[in-house]
């Protein structure tokens, strides 16, 4: 066995490959499947000097391969390309609207897991009985929904029909909003201790965020029941029983503890289902994340900001499955072997 | 399960149980609609030019039995003229992805060694994306379309099929039939064909079941950001993206095209759920 500083450089290593790999995909579709970048940058009526600048700053007249390790390089030192829109560097527009997609995702992922967790310790708790196959029902539907779909209902049950909840927005705009700080406007209105902004803010995270949980919390619901299922049939818990501890007390002290170890390291594996799921959701929502950015994107053409959406995601999910891949050799030491 | 009908005994075994029964119909009428709709596209009733001002948005009705849309042309036979093209590109895309990741994986991890290994990295890598948004980017540099939404989906498809006909055929290569058929002198391929392929082809498709509500997910997704079919074409996704800016006056504009999404979705679930149960005993107990 390894010890843990030892695992996690191996881990690294092994990731490093796979992020050359992404990168080459998401070089393709920027530089193969379409051909000639500097047009859709700058757009198809530009004076040719303009051009002829871009593709010598770009190395566009050099052999692919070349390009691609100026790709890498360019990827690496933060020179993500330009967006024709706003002309701005793609990485600045990502970090403007990212903060609000990570907020959404992390306030989606509390939720799944309250929700998620214990939902899945009673069904196997009921195994095979009738609140078993409810809950099953229930988080299938979830997650066969279409991601629109439970956005669209909730919006027009509390916001249109009940009156409850804002539609659209990140904040009221009678309201001013506090200065960035972290980007998440929740977090900063409470580091600015504007209260008002802070409870306004969370109203209109509300609905976006039941509707990223109704579409992943069946993940966390399906292996915290399988890990329960699991754990209430070891030796331990009929010895917990069998010396007389109730059966809530015995499920609860010893079962629950070991079955949260597997849905705490879904929770990597659940992030790129949470992203391209923040992707539709933050458009029926009017929520500016990088998934309202995206679409804009799309109708307006502008494939630099794209790929760039694409990597970025894509990173995401290789550094969260390498911190989930850690967090399972913390927990579970046998994985180090 | 007698041994003369195996065939029938799949289907009988699917019918028994509740849920995989609705599956199979849902399915069966998604392809039946989608064929018979895609051979004469005027059983519809649905013309996107038959454009009726007085009808605009009006409530479900014996007429109109999803309502309308804001053109007054009808919700539900919009649904059904949509029908063909979801119906033949999830077909594409999983019947692609079933045969070539099928096969790519059976012959990776039959041959082992340097193509496994290849293999491996590449479906790594894929798998890295998330779906839905490398469909997304795909889609977008090809340019907006149906056929090009399709072509993504198949990009992003293929690798775990590919990761799950390798793994089975790992574990099928060790067994004592397939030394037996190669020191009878056969060769790989008659091996892959004989062997390898019809017993890794049960657990592929229990699969492809359940990944054709994905199929579906994904290509409506990109429907409504304005990807896939474009007007007057009708797709299910760009349905409920054009619905959407009605859903205050006309809700079942966007929710009717919705809920026939998630339903065929949850059809096929069920469907893949059910034959992985009828095809391999020992996961009954799970």
């Amino acid at each position: 066995m390894s010890s843990l500083p030892v695992f996690v450089v191996r881990r690294l290593i092994l990731s490093i490959p796979v992020v050359i790999g992404v990168a080459f995909i998401t070089f393709l579709v920027a530089h193969v499947i379409v051909p000639d970048p500097v047009r859709a940058w700058v757009g198809l009526y530009t004076n040719p000097q303009i051009i002829a600048s871009y593709t010598a700053r770009y190395h566009l007249n050099d052999p692919l391969w070349l390009q691609f390790l100026y790709y890498i390089a360019g990827i690496a030192t933060g020179n993500w390309g330009i967006s024709p829109t706003t002309s701005r560097p793609v990485l600045s527009e990502i970090e403007t609207y990212f903060p609000a997609t990570i907020e959404l995702v992390l306030a989606s992922v509390v939720l799944s897991f309250i929700i998620g967790v214990p939902l899945g310790a009673i069904a196997a708790v009921r195994n095979k009985k009738k609140t078993d196959l409810g809950i099953r029902a229930l988080y299938l539907t979830g997650v066969s929904s279409p991601p629109f779909l439970a956005a669209l209902i909730l919006q027009f049950l509390f916001a249109y029909f009940l009156k409850i909840l804002p539609p659209i927005g990140e904040i009221s705009p009678t309201i001013s909003p506090p200065k960035t700080i972290t980007g998440m406007m929740v977090i900063d209105s409470l580091l600015a201790g504007n209260l008002r902004a802070f409870f306004d803010t969370l109203d209109h995270l509300l609905l976006p965020t039941i509707a990223l949980t109704i579409l992943v919390f069946g993940l966390f619901t399906r292996l915290s029941r399988s890990s329960m299922l699991e754990v209430l049939g070891k030796d331990y818990i009929r010895t917990a029983r069998a010396k007389g501890l109730g059966n809530s007390y015995s499920i609860v002290r010893h079962g629950l503890r070991t079955a949260l170890i597997p849905p705490v390291t879904i929770l990597a594996v659940a992030v790129g289902q949470l992203l391209g799921g923040a992707l539709v959701i933050e458009n029926v929502f009017g929520w500016p994340g990088i998934g309202l950015y995206t679409v804009e994107a799309i109708q307006s053409s502008n494939f630099p900001d794209i790929v760039g959406v694409t990597l970025v995601f894509a990173l995401g999910v290789v550094l969260s499955n390498l911190v989930a891949d850690v967090a399972y050799a913390v927990l579970d030491p046998r994985i180090r072997l | 399960m007698t041994e003369a009908e195996p065939r029938f005994g799949l289907l009988r075994s699917v019918l028994r149980d509740k849920t995989g029964a609705f599956g199979l119909i849902v399915v069966v009428g998604f392809f039946a609609t989608g064929i018979v709709v895609g051979l004469f596209p005027q059983i519809s009733g649905y013309s996107a030019f038959a454009i009726s001002a007085a009808k605009e948005l009006r409530p479900p009705s014996v007429a109109f039995p999803f309502g309308t849309d804001n053109f007054g042309r009808g919700i539900l036979q919009a649904v059904v003229a949509a029908t063909p093209i979801d119906a033949l590109v999830t077909f594409s895309v999983v019947g692609f992805s079933l045969l070539f990741g099928g096969l790519f994986g059976a012959l990776a991890g039959y041959v082992g060694g340097r193509v496994d290994e290849l293999l491996m990295r590449t479906t790594d890598v894929f798998l890295s994306f998330p779906a839905l948004i490398l469909a997304v980017g795909i889609s977008d540099a090809l340019g907006p379309g149906a056929i090009n939404a399709m072509a993504a989906l198949m990009v992003v498809s293929w690798p775990t099929y590919a990761r799950l006909a390798r793994g089975d055929t790992l574990a099928i290569r060790e067994q004592a039939y397939i030394k037996a058929a190669k020191l009878n002198g056969k060769g790989g391929g008659y091996v892959i064909r004989r062997h390898v392929v019809p017993n890794v082809l049960p657990s592929l498709i229990a699969y492809a079941s359940v990944n054709t509500g994905f199929v579906i997910i994904t290509f409506s997704v990109l429907g409504y950001l304005g990807l896939g079919a474009q007007p007057p074409a009708v797709e299910w996704g760009n349905l409920v993206f054009l619905g959407q800016s009605y859903i205050r006056t006309a809700p079942w504009f966007p929710l009717i095209p919705g809920v026939v999404i998630l339903l065929v979705a949850i059809a096929f679930s069920l469907l893949g759920d059910s034959l992985r149960d009828a095809l391999d005993p020992t996961l009954r107990t799970r």
